[in-house]
This record gives structure tokens, C-alpha cells and sequence, in this order.
């Protein structure tokens, strides 16, 4: 049942080791695998359904790496990549699901009021990508706290883990990072600097 | 800015959180930023903007389920399904995608409902559904979306009807109340439509908002007759229907339970005025712009339903007239005896409201019973009130078990109310004296109920101030005929008692009743009824009001009352996060459990001295080794550690106590320390559901079958809805070697939560029992799936599979978890219960004795486990046994 660890497997102990290079292996193979798995869910799922992302992340990760069962380290590492991985998906998702609708374009009728509901979710997702953009110039590790918690469901401790820090660290970035996108978000460019 | 800048915000950012907040934290960033205008903006700014709960707090699981539809959506479009071209997706909800077509036979648009395959797979179900809706696509009136075809095509299931253009009401609500005139135009049309369909036997069953829809002409129609059984809305629900699996959408976006009329909430037979119910509630909401019943939670809102009146329209819109409210409020009433008895009857009283619109002139209405007008209603007494709730939770749940859990609102999202925190000792208890209601419909009475409110207050602030606060008169007036749970306001007013009271005077006495409720979970600890002549109230009013504040005293005495203010933690942040750390770790999956671990430890280092979340951590660290393979070695310290603290904290109460009876049982394996501990938790909360479960698990394993099966039924009695409460009484009848309840208990579990792996790995290991091995597998294949890869699923598959004599893959099993185990813990009993599967007793006991060094938690199973039973005789297993400290038990 359990093979050989593969590529992946390899990418995150180099990744882990310091090697940014096999970051940047590792993200297409990550990104492709979630993306057709998203496609496959979409014969199962039902309409309507919630999709969890983490659940795909670690369904991706099962699959590219293997391990029936997991592994702490490698895990939560390979989900600092998919979290990453799901940000852009998602986003670009969101984002070409707005311009679609200010373009008029092939954007769907809809009448039903749980679309409304995505559609201020999925704006709210682009926002936050900008913002995160942003936060990411200013403190890396904080836009990177709330990659991995938001987008890859890592626990306080994994977030800790991946980053190297003590999990309280983790908090307060996190907390920070929190009322910095809250502030983002809400008030727009009416920013004080 | 600069990342520089950043750094200078975010140091001066986090020490200011440090500080509370107000003057102390303002001086500190005004001192701090020594003159620099715009640092001390950034830092207040954000400081602002930190608290609460966000979106940050629900993951973009929305979006993502979305996306996939999307895509969908793209392969579906252009498709031809008979003669229906499919356009383009009009909406997606709970029963399906509806689309917009192009009927090519008889040139027409139509909107084409797809249904989900799992509706269509139960034949049965399928034919019901069918002739439902053909009854309902016999309708033809102008108020009413037109079905015109149900069939199949390809395997699947479609409705073709009228393509509607307009909006639906619920985003016309949104924009703003509606003005009589439209009101009762739509609800005259609505109210044609339920005519015509009730005297044909159709009841519509799920009459809301966004099955309405408002053509660009204020036309008014009705969607899906005949649609709404199909979904589970309708459908008569009985208790005993648990073990039917769930046909509807696992994690549709579901409906809303705020227009649902009593009965249909509590799962009874539902006839015509189920729909007058229903769409009084959507009058009502026209009228006010909000829903007659609100809250948080379904529960919540179901309580409401049930229990309480709602706020009277002419308070929340003053332009509605008094007829227009009465007719709304008659539709609302909770019997139906009470309602308009038929839409044509409403019909009537509608056709005289639109007269008097257009003359100005009051008329009379024909349709409303005398006395019928809003009124208090009478709260029933909590604990039966706490039974149909339940009765109301299980209808519900048979509704809508395809709720997903994230779904489902969570409990105690938003923290505690600040109200008065800083003004409170810790050891002060805050309990609120609630406006006596005053029942009979005699305004005459009201001063008396007002008196004896105020009185009530006065004596009971004079019992013992250095512990009890309670709570003024004018913060409790605000209550009076409020439509808000007592859990609201005790959030409200933070006060841990609730007193609520009624008067009831009938011709020659007056008879007040009082009951003292804890607030949190809304148990009733104290009620007494106290009669009088009504000439004699006055002077009796400071007698009455004395004795009931002496009872309440006795049940909060001193020691009591300091006890209870440990208890609960001063920390509203604290409080919030222990909420947190109980709703996720009620889920029992590796990943839930860590997360309620990383709550309750941020709860504890708010509050150090937070008992109950030090319980939680304790019960959490407890959970790990079992639900998430942690290494007992390093979660029993923590797991002793948090237990100790919390008794340390605060020793009498039950979850302390029970916490405590988790380690000694899983861990020490002392379980006779454990059972007393466990005695003592109920002796404290004999509500309290976790203890009665684990009392019930600990007689279980010593064999104490009959007591441990009356304990796992009152922990059922008392959370019905939990489907570990269900699972475990299914571990607990496997080791009675009951395997039919088992596996019946397990099928409950999993109806009502179909994502809970215990609940499968329970079906398995009872399914092995009786010989269906191919339903113990697949069972096994939905644990493994839900589980999150705990290796107690893995080795019952190995175990089942030697059984079987699949030699070679029950020893494929054995190495993937010796595999697994060089990543990480595995325990040691995993590999044990494979090779005794495999007839291995020597490799078996190795293992077992290697699980007793690493102080496995598992081994608790040895006693009493029918797997074991080959190895009862085995003297090397009697000695393991007996170094565990287990050989005094048995299967019994």
C-alpha cells in the first residue's frame, strides 16, 4: 500500500532543507495536482455542495506523496505549498468570476440568493489577496501566517512548524495580520499612510 | 510605509494589547509615539480593527465548491436533453441546478430542474416524488409556476416548468419593508394559489420567500409545488426513521427552518394551515423586514418557534394598521386552531384589507377569532419545554441531515457580553430576576407583576451581596415580552441564573410560579408555584417575593456560589475560545481534536485559573491518542497535567471531576478511581451527557454490562443529537456481545451525523461479528475515508482480513502500519489485534506487551473485547493483564 516516497516527497525534504529552488519544483506539480483533482471532484460532488480545501490539499497530498497516513513534518509542509497552490486558484477563479461580470460576459443568470452570497465571498477573496500582496512587502512571515492558516487550514502549531517559529509567535502575527486585512478590507484606500 | 515602519507599528501594536483597553492603552500609544501624528493613527486604527470574528475565520470553502459547479456549468451548457437546449444556470440549491432551456418542440423557454442523482437511485422515494409532482403539474392557475414535465432522460431526472421572469421575494425583502398595499396584494395571490392546490390535496409544505417569485408586473408565483416533499421538508418524520440513510444532498446549501410552522418543526403531520403558517411568517417579514423568529443557531430559532411570541408588528413598523397585524399575527398563531382554518378563509379577510386601503374606512374581518390578537404566550415549563426542543432538534435533523457541519452556525462565535465585567468581583455570581410575566390576558394584573419584580430583586440583593449580584431593575425591565431566548439575555445582562416567573389569576386566586434557570444551557434548577386571593396579593407580594428569593438562596449557597463563579472565567476572549474548544472537540477527528487542544490552551493562558477550560484541555489531550494516534507518553502528562490544574482551579464541578475519571481510565487505568470520579461529575451535573458516557465505557470494560448500558442511555437521553453518544453505545453493546444493537446504535450514529467515522468503524467491527464481512468492508472504506487515517480503522481490516484467511493481505496491512510507524506513532496495539487475527498469539502478545511500555491507551479494550477472547486463558496475557492493573475485570 505505502510507496516509495516520490519526487514530492523529495521536493519537501530539500524545500524543508532550505532549498528554494525546489519550491519552485514543487508549486506547478502541487497546483496541477489540486486543480484536476478540483475537476474530479466536480463528477462527485453535488451541486451546491461545499468543497473543503483542505480536504483537497490533503487528498493532493496523499496522492503525490503517497503516505497513507501522515507524516507531520512533510505534511504540514506540503500544505504550506497548497495553501499557497489554493490561494492562486482560487483567487484567479474569483477574479475572472468578477471581471466576467463587470464584462458582461458568459456569467451565469443568477437568481438564487446563495450565489449572492459567493459573489461577496468571492470578492472578498480578491481583496484579501491584494492585501495579503501587500502585507507581504511590508512582513512576509504575517502574509505567510495567513496563507497557510486561511487558505491551507494549517493548526497554530503546523503554521509554527513550516516557519520555524513558536507557535505564540504564530498568534501574534496572525492577530496583527487580522486587524491589518481587517482594516484592508473594510476602509479600502482611505488608509492613514 | 516600509517594512521598517511595519516592524516600529507592529512592536508598539502588540505591547499595547497587552494593556487593557481604554485609558491605560491610549496613554501608553499616545506616550509611546512621542508626537508622531501618523504612527499613532496606524496603531490606534489597528487596534480597532483586531477583535471579533471574521472571514478570515471560515475558510474560502464557498468559492471552491462554487468554482467546480462553475465548470460544470460549462460542460452542461449547449447540452440538448430531449428537446430541451440547455441556455445557461438560472440558480443551484439544495435539490438540484435549475437551468434556462429552450423547449424546441413547442418554441417556449422553460427552466429545467436537474436532479441529483442520489434522489433518483431509491426507486421508492422516485415514484413518490413522481406522482407528487404530477398531482402538483395538474395545477393551473396564474399564481402558480407551471410544472409541465417530469421524466428522465439518460439517467437523469428533470422537471421542465415555466420560466418565471422577475425576482424572488426574498431580494425584493432586502431592499426595505414592502407598503401594505403590496403586502396584501401578494399575499392575496399567494393565498389563491395555496386555495386551489389545498382543494386539490396539494400542500405546498415549504412556502418562503424564494419560492415566490414577483414578475416585472407584481404578478406573484408560487415555485415548486409538489417539489417540497421531494427534498425531505415534508416529510413526516418519526424517531425510529434514524436508520434510514440520508437520500437528500450531502452539503447542499439548504434552506432556512425560519418559516417552518410549529408542527412541521416537530417532525408531526402536517395539513393545509401548515402553509397558512408559513406564509404568514413571509407577511410578516414584508411587513417588519425581519423574520417573525431570528437567533443564531437553528436551535435557537426553533425554540422560538416553538415556545415564544413574536414581537407584536406595530412595535417593529409603526405604518402597518392594526387589521393588517392582526390578520399577519392569526396566520403566526402556534396552534393551528388558532390560525385562518383555510386560504380561502384568509383569502376573505385579505380581499376586506384591500377594501379598507382604498377607502380609508376601518372594516371588519371576518376571518379573526375573538381574543385571537397577539398575546404573551405561555412559556412552558423549562424542562418540558427542553424535551419538545429536543423532539423539535430530531424533526429538524431529519430534514436537513445533509446540513454540512460547516454549515451548521457555530455555537459561541461571538464572546461573552461585556456588560458590567469590570464592576464584578470574581466571586461574584450575577443572576438577573426576569419580568414576571403576567399570563391571563388581564392588563389589570401588570402592576402586580411589575411589583413583585421589583420586589424579587430587592430580596434577593439582600441575601448575600458578597456573593451574588443581581441584576438592577432597569436593565431587566428591557426584557419584558421580549422575543429573546434566555440564553440571549443571559448573554445579554452576563448573568449565570435567570429567574422567570408568570402570573396566572383566574376568578377567586392568583397562582405565581418561579423557576431559577442556569443560563447557559437553560436547566431549570429550582421552580415552586405559590397561590393567593387576589384581595390579599398586596400583602402577600413581600412573603412571595422573600420565599422565593430564600429558595434560590439555598441552591446557591456560599460555597455553591463560589464555586460556580470559578466556574466561568471573567475573560470574555477566554470564554469565547473555551466555547471554540468544546464545538470543535465534540467532533472527535484528529484534526478537531488538535484545534480544540490549541483552543483551550489559548483559554488557559488568558485565564489561568479557567476550571472548565482546563477540563476541556485535559478531555482533549485525553481524546488525541484515541482519535488521533498521539503517543499516549506524551499526551497523558499533559493530559494529567491539565486535569490537575483544573481541580486545582476548581474541584466540584463535573466536568472537572470527569475529566479527572478520563485520565485515571484511559491512562492510569485505574478504573476504580475513575468510576468514582465519574460518580462524582453526576452527583454534581446530572445533565451532564460526557460523564453518564464515560461512566457507561468504564462499567462497560469491567464488565458491568447492564449499568453501563442505562448510563450510555441517559447520556442518549440527554444529547439525542450527538452521534457519539450513539457510536459509543454501540462500543458499548459490542462488548455486551450485543451485535444487532450495535450495529443498530451505529447506523444511528451515522444517520445522524454521516460524517463521523466512529460511527462506521463501529458498523464494521459489529458487521465482522455477525459474518457480513462486505458490509463490515465497505463500512471500513467510509472510516478510513472520514478518519483521517487513524490506524485503529487500518488494523480492524487487518484483523478482518486474517480472519478471512486473507493471509497476504492482512500481512500487507501489518507492514503498511509498521510502515506508517517509522513516520510516526502508530500504537502498538494496532499491530497486536492483526497478528491475532492472524492466529500469531506470541507475535500478538510481543506486541501487547511492547503497547503496555508505551502505556497504550488501547489496551483498556483487553478485558472485556470479544477479539480477545481466544487469548482469556493464555497465561502470558493474564500476566499482562495483571501488570496493567486490569486483571480484576472481565467480559463479565
Amino acid at each position: 500500500m505505502a510507496q516509495p516516497p516520490g519526487e514530492v516527497s523529495q521536493l519537501l525534504v530539500a524545500w524543508n532543507k532550505g532549498d528554494g529552488a525546489a519550491l519552485n519544483r514543487l508549486m506547478p506539480l502541487v497546483y496541477e495536482e489540486l486543480r484536476r483533482m478540483a475537476r474530479r471532484h466536480m463528477g462527485r460532488q453535488q451541486p451546491g455542495g461545499t468543497l473543503q480545501t483542505t480536504a483537497l490539499i490533503n487528498e493532493a497530498y496523499v496522492r503525490l506523496v503517497g503516505q497513507p497516513a501522515k507524516k507531520w513534518q512533510n505534511r504540514s509542509h506540503f500544505f504550506a505549498v497548497g495553501a499557497q497552490a489554493m490561494r492562486h486558484i482560487l483567487v484567479d477563479y474569483a477574479r475572472s468570476r468578477q471581471s466576467a461580470k463587470r464584462g458582461g460576459g458568459v456569467r451565469p443568470v443568477s437568481l438564487h440568493q446563495a450565489m449572492f452570497a459567493t459573489d461577496e465571498r468571492a470578492a472578498e477573496l480578491v481583496a484579501v489577496d491584494e492585501a495579503l500582496t501587500e502585507l507581504a512587502t511590508l512582513h512576509s512571515r504575517q502574509s505567510r501566517v495567513v496563507e497557510y492558516r486561511f487558505f491551507g487550514g494549517l493548526t497554530v502549531e503546523e503554521t509554527a512548524e513550516v516557519l520555524q517559529v513558536s507557535p505564540e509567535t504564530v498568534m501574534r502575527d496572525w492577530r496583527m495580520a487580522k486587524a491589518w486585512l481587517h482594516r484592508a478590507l473594510g476602509q479600502g484606500e482611505q488608509d492613514d499612510t | 510605509m516600509t517594512p521598517e515602519r511595519y516592524r516600529q507599528i507592529e512592536r508598539l501594536y502588540h505591547e499595547a494589547l497587552e494593556l487593557p483597553v481604554g485609558r491605560e492603552r491610549a496613554a501608553f500609544v499616545e506616550t509611546a509615539c512621542a508626537g508622531d501624528e501618523a504612527l499613532r493613527r496606524e496603531v490606534e486604527s489597528l487596534l480597532g480593527h483586531g477583535e471579533g470574528t471574521s472571514f478570515l475565520d471560515t475558510p474560502p470553502d464557498a468559492v471552491a465548491a462554487e468554482m467546480v459547479t462553475a465548470q460544470r456549468v460549462r460542460t452542461v451548457a449547449g447540452r440538448k436533453l430531449r428537446q430541451y437546449q440547455i441556455r445557461s444556470l438560472l440558480s443551484v440549491g439544495g435539490m438540484g441546478e435549475i437551468y434556462l432551456a429552450d423547449d424546441l418542440l413547442l418554441a417556449r423557454q422553460v427552466a429545467l430542474k436537474l436532479l441529483p442523482a442520489q434522489f433518483t437511485r431509491d426507486d421508492d422515494r422516485m415514484r413518490r416524488f413522481v406522482r407528487e409532482a404530477k398531482a402538483a403539474a395538474a395545477l393551473s392557475h396564474p399564481n402558480v409556476a407551471h410544472i409541465y414535465e417530469i421524466g428522465e432522460v439518460e439517467g437523469v431526472s428533470f422537471i421542465a416548468m415555466e420560466f418565471v421572469q422577475g425576482r424572488t421575494l426574498d431580494v425584493r425583502i432586502k431592499e426595505g419593508p414592502l407598503d401594505a398595499a403590496e403586502i396584501v396584494s401578494i399575499a392575496s395571490q399567494v393565498a389563491d394559489a395555496l386555495e386551489e392546490a389545498h382543494a386539490k390535496g396539494i400542500i405546498h409544505r415549504d412556502i418562503k420567500p424564494s419560492n415566490i417569485m414577483i414578475t416585472p408586473r407584481g404578478q406573484a408565483k408560487v415555485l415548486d409545488f409538489g417539489v417540497a416533499k421531494m427534498t425531505g421538508l415534508g416529510r413526516e418524520a418519526t424517531v425510529g426513521d434514524a436508520s434510514e440513510p440520508p437520500k437528500t444532498t450531502p452539503g447542499a446549501l439548504v434552506g432556512t427552518v425560519e418559516y417552518m410552522s410549529p408542527e412541521q418543526a416537530l417532525g408531526q403531520e402536517v395539513d393545509c394551515r401548515t402553509d397558512i403558517y408559513s406564509l404568514g411568517t413571509v407577511l410578516y417579514e414584508m411587513a417588519a423586514g425581519r423574520r417573525p423568529f431570528t437567533g443564531r443557531t437553528n436551535e435557537e430559532i426553533l425554540e422560538q418557534i416553538l415556545h415564544r411570541a413574536p414581537e407584536p408588528l406595530a412595535k417593529l413598523n409603526a405604518e402597518v394598521s392594526p387589521s393588517l397585524a392582526q390578520v399577519i399575527h392569526q396566520c403566526i398563531e402556534k396552534k393551528r386552531e388558532c390560525r385562518y382554518q383555510s386560504a380561502r378563509e384568509l383569502l376573505g379577510d385579505l380581499v376586506s384589507l384591500r377594501k379598507e386601503l382604498d377607502s380609508g374606512a376601518e372594516v371588519k374581518l371576518a376571518g379573526i377569532r375573538p381574543g385571537s390578537t397577539w398575546r404573551p404566550a405561555t412559556r412552558r415549563s423549562v424542562a418540558a419545554g427542553a424535551t419538545v426542543l429536543a423532539a423539535a432538534l430530531l424533526g429538524y435533523l431529519l430534514f436537513f441531515r445533509n446540513l454540512p457541519a460547516r454549515g451548521r452556525r457555530e455555537v459561541g462565535s461571538s464572546a461573552a457580553a461585556t456588560v458590567g465585567l469590570g464592576e464584578n468581583s470574581p466571586s461574584r455570581v450575577r443572576l438577573a430576576v426576569l419580568p414576571f410575566e403576567n399570563i391571563a390576558a388581564d392588563p389589570d394584573r401588570d402592576y402586580l407583576a411589575d411589583a413583585l419584580t421589583e420586589e424579587t430583586i430587592t430580596a434577593l440583593g439582600q441575601i448575600d451581596p458578597e456573593h451574588l449580584s443581581v441584576i438592577g431593575r432597569t436593565s431587566v425591565m428591557t426584557y419584558k415580552r421580549t422575543a429573546k431566548t434566555l440564553a440571549e439575555i443571559g448573554r445579554e445582562l452576563d448573568a449565570a441564573y435567570l429567574v422567570e416567573s408568570s402570573i396566572r389569576s383566574e376568578v377567586n386566586r392568583v397562582r405565581v410560579t418561579s423557576k431559577l434557570i442556569r443560563a447557559a444551557n437553560q436547566v431549570q434548577i429550582w421552580s415552586a408555584s405559590y397561590d393567593s386571593e387576589p384581595s390579599s396579593m398586596l400583602a402577600f407580594q413581600r412573603e412571595l417575593s422573600t420565599a422565593i428569593a430564600e429558595q434560590i438562596r439555598q441552591r446557591l449557597s456560599p460555597e455553591r456560589l463560589s464555586a460556580l463563579a470559578r466556574r466561568q472565567t471573567r475573560n470574555p476572549e477566554a470564554y469565547d475560545l473555551y466555547l471554540r474548544g468544546r464545538h470543535v472537540w465534540n467532533q472527535l477527528t484528529p484534526r478537531t481534536t488538535q484545534r480544540a487542544i490549541e483552543y483551550f490552551s489559548q483559554a488557559t493562558e488568558l485565564d489561568r485559573n479557567y476550571a472548565l477550560a482546563w477540563s476541556g484541555l485535559a478531555d482533549a489531550y485525553a481524546a488525541s491518542p484515541i482519535n488521533g494516534d498521539a503517543p499516549p507518553l506524551s499526551a497523558g502528562p499533559r493530559a494529567r497535567d491539565a486535569a490537575a490544574q483544573a481541580v486545582r482551579a476548581e474541584p466540584d464541578l463535573a466536568e472537572v471531576q470527569s475529566s479527572l475519571g478520563v485520565v485515571k481510565f484511559w491512562f492510569d487505568w485505574d478504573w476504580i478511581g475513575a468510576e468514582t470520579a465519574f460518580r462524582k461529575a453526576i452527583t454534581l451535573d446530572p445533565s451532564y451527557a460526557f460523564a453518564h458516557r464515560n461512566l457507561g465505557i468504564t462499567l462497560s470494560h469491567m464488565g458491568q454490562r447492564e449499568e453501563a448500558g442505562s448510563e450510555m442511555q441517559r447520556a442518549r437521553a440527554l444529547d439525542p443529537l450527538y452521534a457519539v453518544q450513539h457510536a459509543l453505545s454501540a462500543q458499548v453493546a459490542f462488548v455486551a456481545r450485543d451485535y444487532p444493537a450495535a450495529v443498530q446504535f451505529a447506523r444511528q450514529a451515522i444517520a445522524i451525523d454521516p460524517g463521523f467515522w466512529i460511527g462506521y468503524f463501529q458498523l464494521a467491527q459489529a458487521y465482522q461479528q455477525t459474518g457480513e464481512i462486505d458490509l463490515a468492508f465497505q463500512a471500513l472504506n467510509s472510516a478510513g475515508r472520514l478518519s483521517g487515517g487513524n490506524s485503529k480503522v487500518l488494523s480492524l481490516r487487518g484483523y478482518i482480513l486474517a480472519k478471512q484467511s486473507r493471509i497476504q493481505e492482512a500481512r500487507e496491512m501489518l507492514s503498511t502500519l509498521q510502515e506508517i510507524s517509522r513516520d510516526h506513532y502508530v500504537p502498538p496495539y494496532a499491530m497486536a489485534l492483526v497478528e491475532a487475527g492472524l492466529g500469531e498469539p506470541n507475535a500478538a502478545l510481543d506486541w501487547l506487551e511492547r503497547a503496555a511500555n508505551a502505556r497504550d491507551v488501547h489496551l483498556v479494550l483487553l478485558p472485556a473485547d470479544p477479539k480477545w477472547d481466544p487469548f482469556r486463558q493464555k497465561v502470558r496475557f493474564r500476566a499482562l493483564l495483571k501488570r496493567c492493573g486490569l486483571s480484576s475485570f472481565g467480559p463479565g
